[in-house]
């Protein structure tokens, strides 16, 4: 049986398994607290959506719904922004509307019994039929337990009993069973939190930041001896890396394609027998 | 529809290791295989390159380079008196899809197995009696015993250019390595990987505690190296992409750096054999930029270089088996070329082409060689300066050769460059 569910930064990273270095207080240090926003989960209430975002799957209610779930698994605190500063929002409602929403690499043929609890998720549901069913009945039944409110509107201490609760299977979800729900929410704000930005979470690696994780780096050749040194280099996403450092020369007259980046990577790779190898 | 394809001696199912080793085997020894890979043509340039490769979200938790759970998956229970059920997305144990198989994702740990892994029961029985296997346990030895088996593993190691440092080397101890390692016939043939600092740090606890702490041996080369079928392969760069990911640095051992290559290039080389003595009647590549058969072939595949033959072939290259065919030729030492006379029969175009873009035509007597003789090289670049592609002449001052060499160098930027202005723009036609 796990413990029930307590959020916090502490709880997040022992879930995912990370292990801090101790480059990343450097980092967070670096950054600085005065530049981080406030805690924003005490307005989740009444949040509005940055005036430029486009929702491809969730509905608005269905927004405010998530922004306050996530802003509960990851809150934003002295370390720096939570999953709802970083987008994680976003990230979810971009992969509930693609391939990974409609049930892509998921087996979804039948018989579905309910499974112990080392074989997965055994629900008939696409994670986007999940979503639309768990956070309707998550809503649903916040108002009938606490007066009319859905869980947008409770206190923070309230919904993270109501997560608590989901989580320990004692928060009923309609059919929806509440711990596969909460799984299902985890999962999707950790990814969402430490995924590359590119993906819509993750905003200003946030997340990457928090752990000292570098990102899409190319190479640590030159590092990896260099032991107990802290790594100071702000971390780079798919988006900003540079295609390795190297500059890359086009004739005016030869069209730009990934072809002629092909070419780069190819030309780059040292020729091993010019390079004293042994054979 | 049906179609019938022409009878071949073996068909492999699968592009992975085994499928790959096979197959090259097989060809080898004269034999027409083909090999069935139900997933895509993989390559580490350009599917694989960083930084898009450096995606946790896709490879790691969406398993882009796994089997397709939605299409097939298996079931799994942990107890006998549980049902199975099936794995609906990958927890554990990832078998793969698109070639190069699991040779794409692993991490390249790379172990032999142990002698007493090969006789699992009469050990185990020896050690711990016969009640040690339940009645209803299969476990039974392997019909080969490890010294039968070291040869290949010995082999092995020097296909994948693994990195470590020798425990045992034919029986003798080696301070340093794993002292559990079975015996090896010769040293890794790389040096082992570096130490990261959490390594070291653990390593240095260990040590204190009186265990025998050792770097892992690893199918990641640690430097250039040119492996038992005379493919490259490049030093690791340490990116930490290793498992889930395919590696863009030619470095991590799979079937597309250490064997494919090698097992489907001799389709070119029936024309194109590298090391073959000069004059080949067709161009010489090996030793040229890998740049330039990209070009070549891609031009070919455009078609804005017709030709009937090339034109044909390159149609049914990939971008992956382009790049995968210019960086071989790269890597294969150039072949000497001195002064070519005039081949029977050829007039100047065929004689160009057929002695290469490389060959130095100084002694070749027909007059159409007149611009080229103190310029072997240049006269490539001429020959192809429709299609707006040369260098600018050099000062006479300078001796054409070495001028050419500099620009052409294969570890300088592309052979010939269009030129900014001058001479060369006012050759073209």
């Amino acid at each position: 049986m796990q413990p029930a569910f307590k959020p916090g930064r502490r709880r997040l990273l022992k879930v995912i398994g990370a292990t801090v270095p101790a480059t990343a207080t450097v980092l967070a240090g670096a950054q600085g607290p005065a530049s981080l926003p406030a805690p924003a989960h005490e307005v989740a209430g009444n949040a509005t959506r940055d005036a430029d975002s486009v929702a491809l799957f969730f509905n608005h209610e269905e927004e405010i719904t998530v922004d306050a779930i996530v802003a509960r698994l990851i809150p934003a605190d002295e370390l720096g922004p939570g999953a709802k500063e970083a987008g994680v929002t976003t990230f979810l409602d971009r992969q509930l509307a693609g391939a990974f929403g409609a049930g892509a690499n998921f087996y979804r043929q039948g018989p579905f019994p309910a499974g112990t609890p080392e074989q997965g998720y055994q629900l008939p549901l696409t994670p986007a039929e999940c979503y639309r069913l768990g956070l309707a009945a998550l809503d649903r039944a916040c108002r009938a337990q606490y007066g009319g409110r859905p869980f947008a509107q409770l206190a923070a201490g309230t919904q993270d009993a109501v997560l608590a609760g989901l989580e320990a299977g004692s928060f009923a979800l309609d059919a929806l069973p509440g711990a596969v729900f909460f799984q299902m929410l985890l999962d999707g704000t950790i990814e969402g939190f430490f995924a590359d930005p590119v993906y819509g979470g993750n905003r200003d690696m946030a997340g990457w930041k928090l752990v000292g994780f570098p990102g899409a780096m190319a190479s640590f050749a030159n590092d990896i001896e260099r032991h107990n040194v802290p790594y100071a280099r702000a971390p780079v996403s798919i988006a900003t890396a540079p295609p390795h450092a190297m500059s890359m020369t086009v004739p005016p007259d030869r069209p730009v394609t990934f072809l002629a980046a092909a070419d780069e990577t190819i030309c780059r790779s040292p020729a091993s027998n010019d390079a004293g190898a042994v054979r | 529809m049906s179609k019938t394809l022409p009878a071949v001696d073996a068909v492999i199912v699968g592009g992975g290791w085994t499928g790959s080793i096979v197959g090259k085997e097989l060809a080898a020894h004269g034999a027409r295989a083909v090999v069935l890979e139900r997933g895509q043509p993989r390559w580490p340039s350009p599917d694989f390159q960083a930084p898009a490769v450096h995606d946790e979200l896709k490879y790691t938790r969406r398993h882009a380079l796994h089997q397709d759970t939605a299409v097939e998956t298996f079931t799994f229970r942990n107890r006998t008196d549980q049902t199975a059920l099936p794995m609906r997305r990958w927890q554990f144990a990832y078998p793969t899809t698109h070639l190069g198989g699991a040779g794409n994702h692993w991490s390249g740990a790379c172990y032999r197995f142990d002698p007493t892994d090969l006789k699992l029961r009469s050990h185990y029985t020896q050690r711990y009696g016969a009640g040690i296997f339940d009645a209803d346990l299969a476990a039974q030895d392997w019909p080969l015993n490890y010294d039968e088996l070291e040869p290949f593993y010995d082999r092995f190691d020097y296909l994948i250019g693994a990195s470590g440092f020798a425990g045992n080397l034919k029986g003798q101890r080696q301070p340093g390595g794993n002292p559990f390692e079975p015996w090896r016939s010769r040293p890794y043939p790389n040096p082992p990987m570096k130490v990261p600092f959490a390594s070291a740090l653990f390593g240095t606890a260990a040590a204190s505690l009186g265990y025998h702490p050792y770097i892992r041996p690893s199918a990641l080369s640690t430097r250039p190296y040119v492996n038992s079928e005379g493919l490259p392969m490049s030093a690791c760069v340490y990116c930490g992409f290793c498992s889930n990911f395919g590696c863009e640095h030619f470095a991590k051992a799979s079937p597309q750096v250490c064997i494919l290559v090698g097992a489907t290039t001799p389709a070119c080389a029936t024309c194109h054999a590298p090391g073959a003595p000069a004059p080949q009647p067709l161009p010489r590549l090996e030793g040229m930029p890998a740049e330039y058969a990209v070009k070549e072939l891609l031009d070919f595949r455009r078609g804005t270089r017709p030709s009937p033959v090339m034109g044909a072939i390159a149609k049914g290259l990939t971008d992956g088996d382009i790049a995968s065919i210019a960086r071989y030729y790269a890597s294969q030492p150039r072949a000497p070329i001195g002064p070519i006379g005039p081949l029977p029969g050829a007039g100047p175009a065929a004689t160009l082409h057929a002695l290469g873009d490389n060959a130095d035509v100084s002694a070749h007597p027909h007059p159409a060689y007149a611009p080229f003789r103190r310029t072997g090289l240049r006269a490539a670049c001429a020959a192809r300066a429709r299609r707006a592609v040369c260098v600018p002449a050099p000062p006479a001052s300078v001796p054409p050769r070495a001028a050419l060499r500099a620009r052409c160098s294969r570890n300088g930027r592309a052979g010939c460059r269009p030129a900014a202005a001058g001479p060369a723009r006012a050759a073209r036609p």
